[in-house]
């Protein structure tokens, strides 16, 4: 059983100070029942050293990658892992049926599926913290492909490295979606601690805000790997390409709910869900 | 040579070879390298690691092919698996094993998840697949070993490829986890249903787990199996050190757990991730010295879907059927079927589910529409949301090829009959696809009037599937039920034919049991006590409408009554609840007066009725009455004045099943049309508003949209077969690339319950799709979905072909990644920033006559 956050299924459903009625609430109930007994969740990492070259390289398994967010989030790392995490198929074909039956369930199942995925993808990362404080590690917060300027097309690498449908049933669609679709990649690195005179370490948590992503312009941003992924080379002909080799800003990484990080985005207000943005 | 391995295997124990991946990653192998490629640049080690293997006593070995498709090796597959299989060959002789080691064509996923969940279609997988195939059997492989699947689906589409491409044998083993559930949800049973009715040579599984947690999956294998039975664990379970994966259990301990399986009744052992030539070594001197135990399974009659079986007979409580998915006699059907409305379709079998059927009848022939593309969508689009096993129910053997192709499992099939012309077209189907076969004791002389005369028929139709090598548990008997109301004796003649079925055949048998009443008043009373007597007659499946609650009423009674509902579980469930029909019809009664006087502002308290009072008859339904169960209890105004009706009111709180009540209260004082434009529009834009200011989400729009879809569908029901007027046609897609249709999906519904005629293209739609249709069928209005950066220029490209080739239509783009300025720079005619903005652009569109 996972334990979801009723406060954070509302937010992904688009909760504005609105307090919800007992018909929704009851509704939210029946769906996320239904869930725990259909959810099969598997987690998979490996972990690898990383070293960084300036301007804005990371290398990491064998794989260089030109990210100035990466670069940052992963900034005095020793090592790093590659971290895969799904809630299973089971979630998807509910989604699906309720597609049918009835709009509200799918949508709860969307908001819920994004809360049970966000909060296993925690517990599991607290086991690594744990057992990487015991070597004087502190982890960093989980970076995604598709956030930021690091490519989408990073997913592929992690597909590949992780065998990750092997070991967690995620198979990516040619898109570079992932299904199921309540999945989740990162990169956690892993930082030594300083040791401060009290002991206690000298990485707080307003820190880590530091290590998340920029939002950036999708259009601009994507121009360049759209084409690619569609090998249609004249649908970038009519507009500058961006230099960088991003594709996707934080509101549109689709692998996750796109809703996950609605409250950090620009974009919030007008997003499907609109979520409150803080 | 020596022996074929299909005289060996299931007789003596027989081994597979081990692990490659950690082998050839201490030769070098780069985590995350394709291994195939070794075949053409490191040609000795694939050649040592072969003979290391063959060294170690391994009876059957793999080409390192098991990502050898095209999707990764576009340029040199052909190279790549004629070099793995000449490897192997080269192997086996300096082996000094050519008489006694066979070569497996290895043959893994596809890396695609198959369509309706991923997007490979089944077709294109099984394209994939006899690539390989034929190429490995060119080159000499001895045997095909589909393995590491965890999609049933796929599984299927490996098999029929391997089956289609060349004469080998077809071992297949799949990956359960550790619930015993693979990836799509198959489970041990469900896969050997429709594995076994595919015809391999062997299954089992892989993969994933260790020996020890492999076990409780191979005890269900080798229950449900009657082929032998393959298991190739892995070293334990894997763990991260350093960046390399490691595995938990030593080879002496592997051997340990191989002997518990061996014992279980496995024949065929190997090992998969992180095992060595040590483990199988090992291995086999643990199991070669144990006896063998011959799969001697009893024969069942087994149907099943991706996820699910349903057994037939053999002592199994009766199998009900659901034959709501069928147009004859239902108008409303019949116009799903040409307006191509397939969520009505579906929607039906999701109902019979709930209802209570264990399988789904499905029969979509009418003469206006392509039954072959049409029972192939259904059949997809079903599976692909209910987990019930189908029966594919067509006398068009095309169409059936079609469904049993691509349908996940193994179907029940309606039907044959004793006609050879008949028989002979369809019994090869069902011996390719696997499936139980629906005979109808009827042939050339039509239907025997006597229960001997259908008993004969019934011989010979097991006799011919015989010769197709179909086996009697795989033939189920249609007694025929005909209306006693031509015939007075015919009730009796089914029910002795279905009896004798059982006693003298030692068969199963099936009856559509409500013909048996056509042309009679009441026929649910006929209907019911027919089945309660059929089913004491020894009936193993019926063919009724789950919804009917009478049926379910008699089938509910039976079981608890036969001892075949434990501890009345399915009994009470249903009924714990049950109200006479008295007491039903009481209870209406005080509720609608109770409503009333809330109306008059009486309270009910203050009035003294005795409960006699209802029976006056005096207080009609009144369907303009508020319910008025909120504080506030005005009176209500009466249809069209300037307040809510009960529907608006029901359709604002979101309540669907109510809504759908008071719609069939409303029609019968109101016209269609005008509950559409006086109470459903009015109250979805009461809400629709609220949605738009901030003061009620999301949620609440779409309870409300619920509901007014129940509402409409009683509406349309009504109207069914006569013109409907509708507002105006507007395609609704997500663009290609993108697989997420949430956003376009809530936009859908509620357009229709504004009267729109919403022709829904999916996901993932190509930009010339929708030109093509918005040109054929002259849409004005285009509604494109897109929930990734990425496929923004699809939507783009969409537009400009649009813009090209239907300069008249309007376009809408919405989905969580546009802005309006996004939409402004791609050419859009309108940013729908939330559900409500594509619904109020077409209304405007409509307004000014441009749709």
């Amino acid at each position: 059983m996972i334990e979801l956050r009723t406060k954070e299924i509302y937010r992904f459903l688009g909760y504005r100070s609105i307090t919800p009625t007992p018909e929704i609430d009851e509704r939210i109930g029946i769906c996320t029942e239904k869930m725990q007994k259909t959810a099969s969740p598997k987690c998979f990492y490996r972990k690898f050293s990383v070293t960084q070259t300036a301007p804005d390289i990371t290398n990491i398994a064998g794989i260089s990658i030109k990210s100035r967010n990466l670069y940052r989030n992963l900034s005095g790392c020793d090592y790093a892992y590659m971290f895969a995490a799904t809630i299973g198929m089971g979630i998807d074909h509910l989604i699906k049926r309720s597609e049918i039956t009835s709009m509200l369930d799918a949508a709860i199942y969307q908001a819920a599926g994004a809360e049970m995925i966000e909060s296993y993808a925690d517990a599991e990362v607290e086991k690594l913290k744990e057992s990487e404080a015991q070597n004087g590690y502190v982890l960093r917060p989980r970076y995604s492909p598709g956030y930021g300027d690091l490519p989408l097309a990073l997913q592929a690498d992690f597909a590949r490295i992780l065998d990750m449908q092997k070991w967690c049933g995620i198979i990516l669609t040619d898109t570079l979606l992932m299904v199921p679709s309540k999945s989740i990649t990162a990169f956690i690195g892993c930082v030594k601690t300083i040791e401060s005179p009290t002991g206690a370490s000298s990485v707080n948590e307003s820190d880590e805000t530091a290590y998340l992503a920029d939002v950036i312009n999708p259009l601009e941003a994507t121009r360049r790997s759209a084409a690619e992924a569609t090998e249609n080379q004249h649908i970038c002909s009519d507009r500058q390409v961006s230099d960088r080799c991003s594709d996707s800003d934080k509101h549109t990484i689709s692998n996750r709910n796109s809703t996950t990080s609605c409250t950090l985005c620009s974009k919030a207000p007008d997003c499907l869900y609109r979520i409150e943005n803080t | 040579m020596g022996k074929h391995i299909l005289d060996r295997l299931g007789k003596e124990w027989i081994f597979f070879d081990g692990g490659t991946g950690s082998i050839l990653q201490s030769k070098g192998l780069e985590p995350g390298e394709l291994p195939e490629n070794w075949n053409l640049s490191h040609p000795d080690d694939i050649l040592d690691l072969h003979l290391r293997y063959l060294k170690a006593g391994a009876d059957i070995f793999n080409t390192n092919t098991f990502g050898a498709n095209r999707l990764k090796f576009p340029d040199n597959l052909d190279e790549i698996v004629t070099a793995a299989v000449a490897l192997a060959k080269e192997a086996r002789t300096r082996a000094g094993r050519e008489d006694d080691a066979y070569i497996a064509l290895d043959i893994g996923p596809t890396g695609k998840l198959l369509k309706p969940m991923g997007d490979l279609s089944f077709d294109d997988a099984v394209d994939i697949f006899a690539e390989v195939v034929r190429i490995g059997a060119r080159e000499g492989a001895d045997l095909v070993l589909i393995e590491t699947m965890n999609d049933s689906y796929e599984a299927k589409a490996a098999v029929l490829a391997a089956k289609e491409n060349c004469d080998l044998p077809v071992f297949i083993t799949c990956v359960f986890d550790a619930t015993g559930k693979m990836l799509t949800g198959g489970t041990p049973e469900s896969v050997v249903a429709m594995l076994e009715g595919l015809h391999v040579d062997a299954l089992g599984t892989n993969c994933s787990l260790g020996p020890e947690q492999m076990l409780p999956i191979v005890s269900h294998l080798v229950k449900a199996a009657h082929v032998p039975v393959i298991v190739n664990p892995n070293a334990g379970l894997p763990k991260s050190v350093d960046g390399k994966t490691v595995y938990d259990v030593d080879a002496e301990e592997f051997a340990g757990w191989m002997k518990q399986i061996a014992e279980l009744g496995a024949s065929g052992l190997g090992g998969c991730c992180g095992t060595t030539p040590e483990y199988i070594r090992k291995e086999i001197e643990a199991v070669r010295p144990l006896p063998m135990r011959p799969v001697d399974n009893v024969h069942r009659t087994v149907i099943s879907s991706f996820s699910q079986t349903v057994e037939i007979g053999g002592g199994a409580r009766p199998v009900i059927i659901g034959e709501r998915i069928n147009p004859t006699g239902k108008k409303r059907f019949k116009q799903a079927l040409i307006e191509h409305d397939i969520d009505y379709i579906v929607d039906q079998g999701l109902q019979q589910e709930d209802a209570g059927a264990d399988v789904l009848d499905v029969n979509v022939g009418s003469p206006e529409i392509d039954e072959t593309e049409m029972i192939d969508e259904v059949v997809t689009r079903l599976q692909s949301v209910l987990a019930l096993p189908l029966q594919i129910d067509t006398s068009d053997p095309v169409a059936m090829e079609r469904a049993l192709r691509h349908y996940n499992g193994k179907a029940l099939i309606n039907s044959v009959n004793g006609k050879e012309e008949v028989m002979h077209q369809v019994f090869p189907l069902v011996r390719k696809y696997g499936g139980v076969i629906v005979g109808l004791a009827l042939d050339e002389d039509g239907i025997p009037a006597t229960a001997d005369g259908r008993i004969r028929i019934a011989k010979k139709i097991y006799e011919t599937a015989a010769s197709y090598g179909i086996p009697k548990e795989d033939v189920v008997i249609d007694g025929l039920c005909m209306t006693i109301s031509s015939d007075p004796n015919s009730a009796l003649v089914t029910l002795e034919t279905v009896r004798r079925i059982r006693d003298e055949l030692g068969g199963n048998s099936i009856l559509g049991v409500s013909n048996i009443s056509f042309g009679l008043p009441a026929r649910e009373l006929i209907n019911s006590h027919f089945f309660t007597m059929a089913l004491q007659n020894g009936l193993s499946c019926a063919i009724i409408n789950p919804n009917n609650e009478a049926m379910m009423q008699s089938y509910r009674s039976f079981c608890a009554l036969t001892n075949q509902d434990e501890n009345f579980m399915s009994f009470i469930g249903a009924f714990q609840n049950y109200k006479t029909p008295d007491k039903r019809v009481s209870d209406a009664v005080n509720a609608c007066r109770s409503r009333v006087l809330d109306a008059l502002g009486v309270s009910a308290a203050n009035v003294s009725l005795s409960a006699s009072a209802g029976k006056t008859g005096g207080i009609g339904a009144q369907n303009n009455v508020s319910t008025s169960s909120t504080a506030e209890s005005s009176p209500t105004p009466s249809p069209g004045g300037s307040g809510k009706s009960k529907l608006m009111e029901l359709i604002e709180r979101g309540m669907a099943k109510p809504a759908a009540a008071a719609t069939k209260e409303a029609l019968a004082t109101k016209s269609s049309l005008d509950i559409i434009n006086q109470d459903l529009v009015p109250a979805l834009d009461i809400v629709g508003q609220g949605f738009e200011k901030g003061t009620l989400f999301l949620p609440q729009l779409l309870m409300a949209a619920d509901a007014a879809k129940a509402a409409f569908q009683v509406v349309k029901d009504s109207m069914s077969g006569s013109q409907q007027e509708l507002k105006g046609k507007i395609i609704l897609a997500t663009v290609k690339g993108d697989i997420h249709d949430i956003g376009k999906n809530i936009v859908k519904v509620l357009l229709e319950n504004y009267g729109y005629d919403v022709i829904d293209l999916g996901k993932d739609v190509a930009p010339e799709t929708i030109v093509e249709t918005a040109i054929e069928k002259d849409v004005k209005l285009v509604g494109l979905s897109a929930l990734m950066t990425t496929t923004v220029v699809n939507m783009e490209e969409t537009i400009r072909q649009l813009r090209e080739k239907k300069p008249d239509c309007r376009i809408a783009v919405g989905g969580a990644v546009m802005t309006q300025d996004y939409a402004d720079k791609i050419g859009a005619d309108c940013y729908g920033k939330d559900a409500m903005t594509t619904v109020r652009y077409a209304d405007e569109l409509c307004e000014k006559g441009l749709l």
